[in-house]
């Protein structure tokens, strides 16, 4: 280059604000050095220094403007004068402002953080490069009464699809299950229950997990391959190298695999989590009859039209299977990106979030910002008409709109810039509570990301922007006179306006606390169903398999503190290994649960017709089942035998002859999402099939307790680690997901009202200092104070009686279909909705007391002498 | 006196302007203040330190000569003033009798 310049825009910036008097010699100064530093240190280097050092020029000494040269510099003249005179309007009224600041802060930060999960939800996986291509197999069979797609299938329709259709570039199997492992080191053996994850060893194809030792397509090459994770290594073998170590499992029949590969740890972006990978069984024939249904995924060539290759086939798999329950089925697949929305087939892989739920946060974060943005305007509006006289002045000297729009937004937008800083800072500081109460840590770096700072700077600047632009408007309505005579004040022009505003923020208060009274009611009843178990004294043993169980049941008996001891499948609230199968005579699924004599009794249910298991007659645990009443309704509506008495008839059950010894009343084994379904109770007998103990313990010297059962265990079933809680706590987990949403929708409810609340004080401050005269020539003629106060308030009273007669039957809406999600609900009561108007009436009053009561006491000479 | 301070920095800004006579503006006094000093400093610093200590009184200045050298712009000179000439003594004054005073030994924990 002959003629190397400086950086154009830095010097532009100089030209733009530095004082006239001042520019010449700096430029000159500036150029000097840039030449010196040019031949010195050559281009690059001396237009970085050029530009350095005018951001750095901007001092005080750039600023000295010189009065007789305003001219000269007319936008930076301008400008600062628009800031001086917006903050000396936010200086002069400060309570307006800092209101305007907190509830904005608030707001913004309230709604990021909403924002930033949402985000993290919806970026799930997104280090997979081609998760678009990934389906998952889901088929529906038409003789099974559930309604919808299962993602289990037939193992053997994996190859049989990538045979079909070209279109089929990869397959994989996944399972997902916590298996107990065994490991022996230096003559010591430690159990661990840890969750593995059953693939195909195409698994790498798809999902890209990163193999810090092995190669993708090396470490599955024997069937007792086992690929671990680092974290996982650590916890088995300590610093010792991984490879090559043993690791014994129960999985069937496979007893002990070689670590060959080690993973890095799966990320918390990701929503497949595990710990240990390893090959799921061999493939089936599809003609076989028993299998494991087991997901399948799949990976499709680009554009692949997957409706097409879905109806492909389910026609062709009659072809290929004689098992007619497979050729009946038909397909289709769902995208991996919605599986993890995908509520109604779900397998144990990818955990499923409800997506309604999450459309409730982004409506929750987009009402708050609504409220907190509403309550900006509103506040702008009733600061921009008190100042009614500058305004009027500014005019009459001929300040016209585009001048008084700028003066606004500058106004506007130097408090949301304000409010930038902070609400990020509150954002910062709030997420560690909110990561502990979703039990979910934010994967995404925000703070660091330019591009979530960008937009969060952009999405202030336009609130900044829309709230500036209406009090200008309104200001601009009005004549001279108007100004002048400073009449603008208690003008009733944009009341209507400012109204709806605070009718629409209370509106949306109330719906939110009337939501979030019902969850609260919901969850107490849901919580309340199982206290009739006493479920906090009843201790539930994980799944062992053994032999010796009946023994160890008889051991745990001895131990005085265990009142009562069960040997079941089917402990209540969770755990369960019951089976269920669907029965042609009753055209419904009917679920089976194994119990013993002890069963009723520990849970304390009633026997509501015939008699409980009873030891006495060990003859009756053959032949004879216990049914519960759903059952036994089922059964007396279908009759199949015509019968007057039609519990007392023998039926066939699996291919047994069987009597109804006794009706079990209703109670609940599942959560309340789910209907009480048919239930058969079935005796074990004296070698029985299931797994879990219960216990019903006396609480008292709990610890020691604990220890002796732990000891009886250990001494029957050594090879299988002792795992227990209890079964209030089993019931808890069924809820986690209501109780989470309950306790943020509650915080969200609860900022929610207090920025309405803010907006609320800031309106019954404005009435006030409107009416101030007018309440001082009343006083003067006569009127109490109560009588002012009414007066004052009567407004603010109706417009939240208004927002009540809006709120009620939204609010009942909506939850009256969240309420759906329950099989066995609280309904909306009176009482509730009584409950939430009383106490919004209550809290507008304790807001806008503070302003009603000190205009009310004002002394009328103070302010009847301003006239 | 308030006012009559001096910073640090100010002090050999204001040293460098005497030391340079005729020949001072922002530019010369930079490379003069880097070269004692041994330290990089910013053009804008200077810029700040000068006009800040022409508004005490300090410094008196007029605008000088352009040339190519300077894209045509004129440049400012600054002359220290009596106040600052004085000021400059006053500081050297102040130190000398604390020097005075300063003991022979050897600082504690230092090593000459």
């Amino acid at each position: 280059m002959n003629n190397p310049k400086p950086p154009k825009l830095p010097l532009i910036l100089l030209r733009l604000f530095c004082a006239r008097h001042r520019l010449e010699e700096l430029e000159g100064d500036l150029y000097e050095e840039f030449l010196e530093n040019l031949e010195k240190k050559g281009l690059s280097k001396a237009r970085r220094r050029y530009s350095w050092t005018i951001i750095r020029s901007f001092r005080r000494y750039i600023f000295e403007y010189q009065p007789q040269q305003y001219k000269l510099s007319y936008l930076s003249m301008m400008l600062r004068h628009y800031i001086k005179t917006a903050f000396r309007g936010i200086k002069s009224s400060k309570t307006l402002s800092l209101i305007n600041l907190t509830g904005l802060s608030v707001g913004i930060a309230s709604s990021l953080i909403i924002a930033l999960f949402v985000a993290d939800q919806y970026l799930l996986d997104d280090f997979i490069p081609d998760r678009a291509q990934i389906v998952r197999l889901e088929g529906q069979s038409d003789n099974s009464s559930t309604v919808g797609f299962s993602p289990l299938l037939h193992p053997g329709l994996g190859p049989a699809i990538s045979e079909l259709s070209p279109n089929v570039v990869s397959f994989t199997r996944m399972n997902k299950a916590d298996i107990n492992i065994r490991v022996e080191q230096e003559e010591e053996i430690s159990f661990f229950k840890e969750s593995f994850l059953f693939v195909d060893s195409s698994f790498f194809q798809m999902f890209p997990f990163e193999l810090l030792q092995g190669r993708p397509d090396k470490v599955f090459e024997s069937r007792r391959s086992i690929v671990i994770t680092e974290r996982m290594a650590r916890k088995l073998f300590g610093t010792e190298d991984p490879i090559g170590k043993t690791v014994n499992a129960s999985y069937h029949g496979r007893r002990s695999f070689v670590v060959t590969g080690i993973l890095k740890d799966i990320p918390a972006n990701s929503s497949i989590q595990f710990d240990l990978l390893s090959l799921a069984d061999k493939n089936y024939s599809l003609n076989s009859g028993a299998f494991g249904p087991i997901p399948i995924y799949l990976k499709l060539v680009p554009g692949t039209d997957r409706q097409a290759l879905a109806q492909l086939l389910s026609k062709e798999i009659a072809n290929l299977t004689e098992n007619q329950f497979i050729a009946r089925q038909r397909y289709r697949f769902t995208a991996f990106d919605d599986i993890k929305y995908d509520t109604e087939s779900t397998d144990r892989v990818i955990p499923a979030m409800n997506k309604s739920v999450i459309d409730l946060f982004v409506f929750l974060a987009i009402f708050i910002l609504l409220l907190a943005t509403i309550n900006y305007i509103n506040l702008s509006a009733a600061r921009a008409l008190q100042r009614g006289q500058e305004a009027g002045i500014r005019k009459v000297i001929g300040a016209g709109r585009g001048s008084f729009t700028t003066q606004f937004l500058t106004e506007s937008l130097l408090l949301c810039w304000l409010t930038f800083p902070v609400a990020i800072l509150l954002t910062h500081a709030c997420i560690p509570a909110f990561e502990n109460v979703l039990q979910k840590q934010l994967f995404n770096q925000y703070l660091t990301d330019p591009l979530f700072l960008v937009s969060v700077f952009g999405l202030v600047s336009l609130l900044g922007l829309i709230a500036g632009i209406y009090p200008s408007m309104i200001i601009f309505r009005f004549r001279f006179a108007d100004f002048l005579k400073g009449k603008i004040g208690s003008s009733q022009k944009g009341n209507w306006f400012r109204k709806g505003l605070v009718v629409f923020q209370f509106t949306i208060s109330i719906i939110l606390i009337l939501g979030t009274l019902m969850v609260e009611r919901q969850l107490k009843f849901v919580q309340n169903q199982t206290l009739a178990f006493q479920a906090e004294q009843i201790l539930v043993c994980d799944r062992a398999l053994s032999g010796k169980l009946t023994q160890l049941k008889n051991a745990l008996a001895d131990i005085p503190a265990v009142n009562k001891v069960s040997l079941t499948t089917s402990p209540p609230g969770g755990d369960n290994a019951y089976m269920y199968g669907f029965n042609k005579t009753f055209g419904e699924i009917l679920y089976w649960h194994e119990i013993d004599e002890d069963y009723i009794p520990l849970l304390k249910l009633n026997i509501v017709r015939g008699k409980a298991f009873d030891v006495e007659e060990k003859s009756s645990f053959d032949n004879q089942i216990l049914i519960n009443e759903t059952m036994a309704r089922l059964i007396e509506t279908i009759n199949p035998f015509n019968s007057d008495t039609p519990l007392d008839e023998l039926y066939t059950f699996n291919g047994e002859q069987l009597r109804i010894r006794g009706v079990v009343e209703d109670f609940h084994i599942q959560s309340l999402h789910e209907r009480i379904k048919p239930m058969i109770f079935q005796h074990g007998g004296s070698n029985p099939g299931a797994g879990n103990l219960m216990l019903r313990i006396t609480p008292a010297d709990m610890g020691n307790t604990m220890t002796r059962i732990r000891e009886s265990w250990q001494e029957f079933i050594p090879h299988s680690p002792f795992k227990a809680s209890f079964l209030d706590s089993q019931f808890e987990a069924l809820y986690t997901s209501e109780v989470r949403l309950g306790k943020i929708f509650g915080v969200f409810t609860f900022l929610a009202v207090l920025i309405s609340c803010m907006g609320l004080f800031g309106l019954s401050l404005h009435i006030a200092e409107v009416k101030t005269q007018e309440i001082g020539i009343r006083k003067v003629l006569g009127a109490s104070i109560s009588q002012i106060m009414s007066l004052l308030s009567g407004q603010i009273y109706l417009l939240i009686i208004v927002s009540a007669v809006i709120a009620s039957p939204i609010a009942w809406y909506f939850g009256d279909r969240w309420l759906q999600g329950f099989a066995y609900r609280q309904t909306f009561s009176v009482g509730t909705f009584a409950l939430t108007f009383f106490a919004a009436l209550v809290l507008a009053s304790l807001t806008t007391c503070w302003h009603t009561i000190k205009t009310a006491r004002i002394n009328p000479a103070d302010t009847l002498r301003n006239e | 006196m308030k006012g009559s301070f001096l910073g640090e920095f100010e002090e050999v800004v204001l040293l460098a302007t005497w030391v340079l006579k005729d020949q001072a503006y922002a530019n010369t006094v930079r490379d003069e203040v880097s070269k004692h000093t041994q330290r990089d400093i910013n053009l804008s610093a200077i810029h700040s330190a000068l006009y800040r200590m022409e508004r005490k009184g300090f410094l008196t200045s007029e605008l000088g000569e352009a040339s190519a050298r300077r894209g045509g712009k004129r440049k400012r000179h600054f002359y220290v003033s009596t106040k600052g000439t004085e000021a400059l003594n006053e500081i050297k004054r102040i130190r000398e009798s604390f020097w005075q005073l300063v003991p022979a030994t050897p600082v504690k924990g230092g090593s000459i």
